[in-house]
């Protein structure tokens, strides 16, 4: 499987606006986690599990509790799924 | 990015959680009301089985025999004080602070003929610890209780007092997974991962706090089991029962229904991200 950052970007933000029941808010690669209404730890939690088990990795601690924008977890997803094909 | 604070809770959160009705309980737990995890071997089918199979898998472990004594710190409803005496024919004290839980597994123990192989004691361990009998007990067990406690390192020391000289404690728990979890959360007290994966209040430690305080009392450490995923399941399987029985939750106090799925909800989120369930074995030996 390839997949390219704006695909995972578009999928976090899926994942984010059905987690967090936000269906007609604004959500950019850009925007701050930590920022968005009804966010709390087990919420985002529950959005790192939902990503990682669409693409079969598991991301490392730093990235799951250092992170603030969805194109930083974007990103890990992409190289972390590269690095399983290369 | 993982963070949420809330206000820190009071120990006395502890006794009101368990010490609600045991309709409450009876609506999501398994039919022995077991207050912890299951254990889904390869055939098990639903949360009765699972929990039949821990309360086995716990008296294996800790060699539980004929009339083997056992203490059970923080027996809850009862599962494994009623299971021991009547499956293992052990001799059993169980100890609850809530006075319902205490007055329940009194009642059934009765119920069942255990009257004479079952004592509870309704206080708290460490009003109760000095007045227990040095070497004995053959066996103890702690499941998913220590966490409530005040002074842990104390119960571990008293558990070693209480143990003969070879005998077996089991303790079960809900942990952070590592130090490095602990201390994001140790700055952010009171967060939602230490208040809701313990049901009630409680501190939420790395197991290897509790490996060092078994090996400062003098145990031998016998056996370390995940039983992470194992739990996931179990409060899945709480968590669907609470849903099919909502009429009835609803009528004990309307908008429980909704406040125990997301107890069950927030627990389940941080197995293997924040939290471990671990169950730890140790000797009373060199």
């Amino acid at each position: 499987m390839e997949v390219t950052q704006t695909e995972v970007e578009a999928f976090v933000i899926a994942t984010v606006r059905e987690v967090l029941d936000l269906p007609d808010r604004e959500i950019t690669p850009e925007s701050d986690l930590r920022d968005l209404p009804g966010v709390e730890s087990i919420k985002l939690l529950r959005v790192i599990s939902k990503v990682e088990k669409r693409y079969g990795v598991e991301l490392d601690d730093d990235v799951i509790f250092d992170s603030s924008t969805i194109a930083q977890i974007a990103a890990a997803i992409e190289s972390a799924v590269a690095a399983r094909a290369g | 990015m993982v963070s949420a604070a809330r206000p820190s809770p009071v120990p006395a959160e502890t006794n009101q959680h368990y010490d609600q009705p045991p309709d409450v309980f009876a609506h999501f737990l398994d039919a022995r009301m077991k207050y912890s995890s299951g254990l889904y071997e390869d055939g098990v089918r639903g949360l009765d089985e699972a929990q039949e199979r821990k309360l086995a898998f716990i008296c294996d472990q800790l060699h539980l025999g004929r009339d083997g004594r056992l203490l059970d710190i923080g027996c809850g409803w009862g599962s494994l004080t009623l299971y021991a005496a009547a499956e293992r024919g052990a001799r059993v004290v169980g100890i609850t602070p809530a006075p319902r839980q205490a007055d329940y597994v009194r009642t059934r123990a009765a119920e069942l003929g255990l009257a004479e192989r079952v004592e509870v004691i309704c206080a708290q361990i460490d009003e109760v610890a000095a007045d227990l009998p040095a070497g004995g007990f053959d066996a103890l067990a702690m499941v998913g209780s220590i966490v409530h406690f005040r002074d842990k390192a104390a119960t571990v020391r008293e558990a070693y007092r209480v143990l003969r000289k070879g005998g077996l404690v089991y303790l079960s728990e809900s942990c952070f997974r590592n130090a490095a979890r602990e201390r994001a959360f140790a700055e952010r007290p009171g967060t939602l991962f230490v208040r809701d994966t313990i049901f009630g209040w409680g501190e939420l430690l790395p197991v290897s706090r509790y490996v060092a305080w078994f090996e400062d009392a003098g145990f031998s450490l016998t056996g370390l089991t995940d039983l992470s995923d194992h739990y996931a399941r179990t409060i899945e399987d709480w968590r669907s029962n609470a849903l099919r029985n909502r009429a009835q939750l609803e009528a004990l106090e309307p908008g429980l229904t909704d406040r125990l799925v997301r107890y069950f909800e927030a627990s389940n989120a941080g197995w293997g991200y924040t939290t471990k369930h671990y169950a730890l074995t140790a000797a009373k030996r060199r």
